[in-house]
């Protein structure tokens, strides 16, 4: 057991830190005032440019071929500072999930494009789908008709993945989205840092990743890794918001002392630390279980989502309060967190959903008969 | 980043299990599965006593006991890891220890830090196979979450020390052989310069035990009256004026191992959800039982987990920070509403514990309520939280100054 990431992870957080931190103050500012639907373009550029959206594509396709494990990392220092670019949705979960793909043509055609970030992916999951997509032969071809409500960084995406139903049969499919299915970039949308938007699709062509069994399978594999790179985005967001609390109390005073030091305050922030360190836990749980295979890494998805949604959600409402009127104004980063934590409480799943998988999950272990040891 | 065992760990989890399994006592394991959060299945606390005991002697004497200790004290100098390892494996069996927590878990560092060469080799392996229980005598009737303002005073005199004072919520005092107490030597110096640490002989002349009833119905602890009491010098841990330092010690073990050990009751509310209740419907068919388990659940992985990161950062030659405080707050609060919550599941059946399962809840329901108060309060722990792990600034205090200066009252 051993539930530390490597000196070379560490490091490479260190250098990515750099670089968004010193972004963030532009990214964060022109995301929420500028048009809208953009996000942070000179980011995406420099974050291609310095190869970190390469960070999952093979080396034999461009990229640096980098573990799952760095993309936890990558995915918590995003979360960290607000980067108002889709990196944990296209970078980290939707170039992940093409990996086991990279002899179809298709893939590869589309893994430089990654690289270089002309292209953006996003997976459809269950929390964008009102009703399951539909999928049908049209003329010895696929096709897939649906619309997927609100999707999170869905206003930058040129790609997706899905799993949809043709009659009985479910299909992994991979489709390609440009402007005209894209609805109208969501006015006044709650995350402002990541625009979303309806994909409208109609008989829209696709290509077929899996099928049957193995299609449910891998959807439900990607989807566990993609719930584990956003639990860490996640826990980088609320370790951020309770930082920003902790300064901000230590800073200002009122009635000759430092708020920070007000018993009500500290037991707040303390409560925070305490979700965090339980998010920490569980988000390396799920790192260390990356490769296994079964329900652990289910279960670990599912305890990370869970407690890392609790720990973003009260540290940055908890974070909100310490900073007083000054949070609840565009003046301070509160309401970026406060937004984001929201968000992201939603999707990928609601926390009510991953609630219902894990038990049912647990209920499945317990009708087992147990292994004889 | 790997949930395996390492190899060597691996190989040390198989002997364990091997071990445990030829040895332990598979006999008495449903009364020993009933001593779960502090229950008491057994008829008399001598029969607790000799079925922990028995336990603990037979790992003393084949290698498994206090297996961090070094072994000139009766351990096997292995690591924090191998501990949980063991402990993982020893499964219900591992409430036995119950008896030997406090002198193995709490007092048994502070004597391997305070005490001369010839104590520790005296007294450390009589501690480790359970042959001598020792208890810790700190808190007072106006000293508790305020552990420095213990008022029990110790004075000098030619044969060495006179305790007179009263000690209170002291766990086993009723059946320690020896306790260590911490007492007041100076009166003009601020509060926490003017203590100092002794162990004392539970049956030393002038010791008087009373048993106090607790919220379960028990008497675990007790109030503990010191009439003048003589003890020698060669028994005083540190220096004179140094208790403090010397306190400290036992506490920040007291945490780890109540954090770590704990079980919080998930188990027991996940199997009476499971069952049918007697409407012929089982729980987890009702939505909001299973939001609530897996709330739980996420709690109980994050804590195991969390022990784990602290192994972790100690196999790679780190002391973890005040986050190892965490456990033990979120452990005492969610067996406290785990418990009301099964209690309210069995309803009307929930009232009386007329069986085993019952009863389980109803220790569980007194537990959680001690366990949030033992060992560090929730409030006390949030406090150690926010002034060591986040650097915010410690309370104002009014007890600056010679400590009899110090207000006690309005």
């Amino acid at each position: 057991m051993n539930l530390e990431f490597s000196a070379d992870h560490e490091a490479m957080r260190l250098e990515f830190r750099k670089l968004l931190a010193a972004a963030r103050p532009r990214s964060a500012f022109e995301a929420a005032r500028g048009p809208a639907g953009v996000g942070d373009a000179e980011l995406w550029r420099q974050l291609a440019e310095l190869g970190w959206l390469a960070t999952a594509v093979p080396e034999a396709h461009g990229g640096s071929g980098l573990d799952a494990l760095s993309l936890c990392v990558l995915a918590q220092e995003a979360g960290r500072h607000l980067a108002a670019v889709p990196f944990t949705a296209s970078a980290c979960s939707f170039t992940h999930a093409l990996l086991g793909w990279t002899d179809e043509p298709a893939v590869q055609a589309l893994l430089p494009s990654l690289a270089d970030g002309s292209a953006r992916g996003v997976l459809l999951t269950e929390d964008c789908w009102p009703r399951s997509a539909e999928l049908r032969d049209a003329g010895g071809s696929l096709v897939l008709s649906g619309r997927a409500r609100n999707v999170l960084d869905g206003a930058t995406a040129t790609h997706a993945l899905a799993l949809a139903t043709e009659g009985a049969v479910e299909r992994l499919v991979l489709l390609a989205i440009d402007d005209t299915m894209r609805g109208l970039v969501a006015n006044a949308p709650l995350d402002l840092l990541h625009p979303c938007c309806d994909i409208v699709l109609e008989a829209q062509p696709v290509h077929v990743l899996a099928s049957g069994e193995a299609a449910r399978q891998r959807w439900n594999r990607m989807l566990h890794h993609h719930a584990l790179f956003v639990a860490f985005e996640q826990l980088g967001g609320a370790e951020a918001a309770l930082d920003a609390a902790r300064r901000y109390s230590l800073q200002r005073y009122a009635f000759g002392r430092p708020i920070g030091s007000f018993q009500a305050l500290k037991h707040l922030m303390a409560d925070m630390l305490v979700s965090i360190d339980l998010a920490r836990s569980n988000c390396c749980f799920g790192a260390a279980a990356l490769g296994s295979e079964g329900d652990v890494l289910c279960e670990a998805a599912a305890v990370a989502r869970i407690s890392a949604t609790e720990a973003f959600r009260l540290c940055a409402s908890g974070s909100t309060q310490v900073h007083g009127a000054l949070g609840v104004t565009w003046e301070s980063d509160c309401h970026l967190y406060y937004r984001r934590a929201q968000a992201l409480a939603g999707s990928p799943g609601s926390l009510h959903s991953w609630k219902e998988r894990l038990v049912a999950l647990l209920r499945a272990r317990a009708h087992q008969p147990c292994a004889p040891t | 980043m790997t949930l395996n065992d390492l190899p060597n760990q691996e190989a040390f989890r198989a002997e364990a299990r091997a071990w445990i399994r030829s040895s332990a006592p598979w006999d008495r394991l449903a009364k020993i599965r009933q001593m779960r959060f502090a229950g008491q299945p057994f008829d008399t606390e001598h029969e607790w006593l000799e079925t922990a005991r028995a336990w603990q002697r037979l790992k003393f004497d084949a290698g498994w006991a206090c297996l961090v200790w070094p072994r000139e004290y009766g351990g096997r100098g292995l690591s924090a890891v191998e501990n949980v390892i063991f402990q993982e494996e020893e499964g219900p069996f591992a409430e036995l220890f119950g008896p030997f927590m406090i002198g193995q878990g709490f007092v048994a560092p502070t004597l391997m830090a305070y005490a001369g060469e010839e104590h520790k080799r005296r007294f450390l392996p009589p501690l480790a196979r359970g042959d001598a229980i020792w208890c810790q005598l700190f808190s007072e009737p106006g000293a508790g979450s305020d552990l420095a303002g213990v008022r029990m005073r110790a004075t000098r005199c030619d044969e060495g020390w006179r305790l007179s004072g009263q000690k209170v919520w002291t766990s086993g005092a009723h059946h320690s052989e020896w306790g260590i107490v911490l007492v007041r030597t100076d009166l003009d110096a601020p509060k926490h310069q003017g203590l100092t640490m002794f162990f004392v002989r539970m049956d030393s002349p002038g010791i008087t035990v009373r048993p106090i009833r607790q919220l379960s119905g028990v008497s675990h602890f007790n109030e503990v009256f010191f009439d003048d009491v003589l003890v020698p010098d060669e028994q005083r841990l540190g220096g004179v004026n140094e208790g403090w330092k010397v306190a400290l010690t036992t506490l920040t073990n007291e945490r780890m191992t109540l954090g770590a050990s704990t079980p919080v009751g998930f188990e027991e509310v996940f199997e009476l959800a499971l069952r049918s209740g007697e409407d012929g419907r089982a729980p987890i068919e009702s939505e909001d039982v299973r939001l609530r388990l897996a709330e739980w659940y996420a709690k109980v992985t994050g804590m195991r987990f969390g022990v784990y990161r602290i192994l972790s950062t100690l196999a790679a030659g780190r002391q973890p920070g005040a986050e190892v405080a965490v456990g033990k707050l979120v452990g005492a609060r969610t067996t406290q509403d785990i418990a009301a919550y099964g209690l309210e599941l069995l309803g009307a059946r929930g009232r009386a514990s007329s069986d085993d399962e019952v009863r389980q809840f109803h220790s569980m329901f007194s537990f959680g309520a001690i366990h949030r108060l033992e060992g560090g309060t929730d409030e006390v722990l949030r406090n150690i939280l926010a002034e060591r792990a986040l650097g915010l600034p410690p309370e104002p205090r009014a007890d600056r100054g010679p400590f009899r200066d110090v207000p006690t009252a309005p």
